[in-house]
């Protein structure tokens, strides 16, 4: 039971963490609740799809259709985290402002909430249809000691709500003028540790060669299959071996966020106006 | 920008060399299979500075997920379904492998 809900525990922490800042990254949105509730719905949805298709999926592109799959969802979701942060540095303070002076709802938040949904939905279907693969197998093997491993697995999807919570609490301690700063941080950090989890799928799949040796290895001091390891990968993308290409284009993301983010800023608003 | 420059030839030079030394290295093979919960055999051979292809088939009726850190290798084997993982050259050494579905059953490629 305490291995199955190991198990389930470690695939569920990062879809867990991202939900998390996803719902503290759009505090202020109305009915955030609803897209981040579709989109763990659309994931879970899309994670029973590739569980019962994952015959298929291993099979295509020459057998590297897994690792082909994983690149292209991981990317689409940097894609969509980095509109966000971009979209949100142009709009952010209009509506920010609109809040303040009109004190009614903002509704233009909802633009990027489809991409954070989008988000969501990549996060839950790519840990989740292993999970379902796990579950599955549990049940459909005979014996009743199986009863007790599904338990297990169980409790180890609550303890991933339970990251998702704290993780969004935790944010919420934030004074809310830094919030969305530290937030774009995070989502930030969260596409490059994405981007480069993409690379290394690339990479495994042969489609990427270049810098392709690992340049340091700190799985001695911190694994990134340990929890803090784990916790860390979600976060910032931590990978104990990483190579070139990976963080090259960990840094390449970042580095783009930040000149997206500043040329599409608006001019300053005078001090004055500013809260 | 200028990085970007600088890096440029460094690029194709590495792309060029890895795309030859795929091309002429000679290939190995291994092949493993995940039975009764086990990986049969748990030890693989394989030689050094070679590319290897690991072949991993699961008799069983649940899926399973071949994963090693060492080997930067993570792929979903289906129940009854057979998944082939190229290696690329590795330094002698233990590299160790296990089913992330099951992480008891574990094993080790030792390439020499």
């Amino acid at each position: 039971m305490l291995a199955a809900l190991i198990v389930v525990f470690r695939e569920v922490i990062e879809a867990g963490i991202v939900v998390g800042i996803v719902m503290a990254a759009t505090r202020s949105v109305p009915g955030r609740g609803q897209w981040v509730a579709s989109g763990i719905f659309g994931g879970f949805i899309g994670a029973c799809l590739v569980a019962l298709f994952v015959e298929a999926i291993t099979e295509a592109f020459a057998g590297m259709g897994q690792e082909l799959f994983n690149a292209s969802i991981l990317s689409i979701a940097v894609l969509m985290l980095t509109w966000h942060n971009v979209w949100m540095a142009r709009h952010g303070r209009e509506m920010a402002a609109e809040m303040m002076t009109i004190g009614k709802e903002v509704t233009a938040g909802s633009k990027t909430l489809l991409a954070l949904a989008v988000v969501v939905g990549v996060a839950v279907l790519r840990e989740g249809s292993e999970v379902v693969l796990f579950m599955y197998g549990i049940i459909t093997a005979e014996g009743s000691a199986h009863l007790g491993i599904f338990g297990g697995g169980v409790i180890g999807l609550l303890l991933g709500a339970l990251v998702s919570t704290l993780t969004y609490f935790g944010l919420l301690k934030i004074p809310g003028r830094y919030l969305f700063a530290v937030t774009s941080v995070m989502i930030a950090f969260l596409a490059a540790g994405m981007a480069a989890q993409a690379v290394g799928f690339l990479e495994q799949a042969g489609k990427l060669q270049a810098f392709n040796t690992p340049v340091w290895n700190t799985s001695g001091i911190l694994s990134d299959s340990s929890l803090l390891g784990k916790i860390l990968h979600a976060l910032i993308g931590y990978i104990d071996q990483p190579t070139g290409m990976q963080v090259m284009v960990y840094a390449g993301v970042l580095a783009l966020t930040y000149v997206l983010m500043r040329v599409m800023a608006p001019t300053p608003i005078p001090a004055h106006v500013r809260r | 920008m200028h990085q970007l420059k600088k890096f440029a030839p460094a690029f194709v030079l590495a792309f060029l060399l890895g795309a030859g030394a795929s091309a002429f290295a000679q290939e190995a093979s291994v092949s493993v299979t995940v039975k009764g919960k086990h990986f049969v055999p748990s030890t693989l051979h394989a030689p050094a500075n070679k590319p290897i292809k690991i072949t991993v088939h699961n008799a069983d009726k649940v899926a399973a997920e071949f994963e090693s850190r060492t080997l930067r290798v993570e792929k979903i084997v289906p129940a009854g379904g057979t998944v082939v993982i190229n290696v690329k050259p590795l330094v002698a050494g233990n590299y160790s492998f296990f089913d992330d579905f099951n992480p008891s059953n574990q094993g080790v490629l030792i390439a020499k």
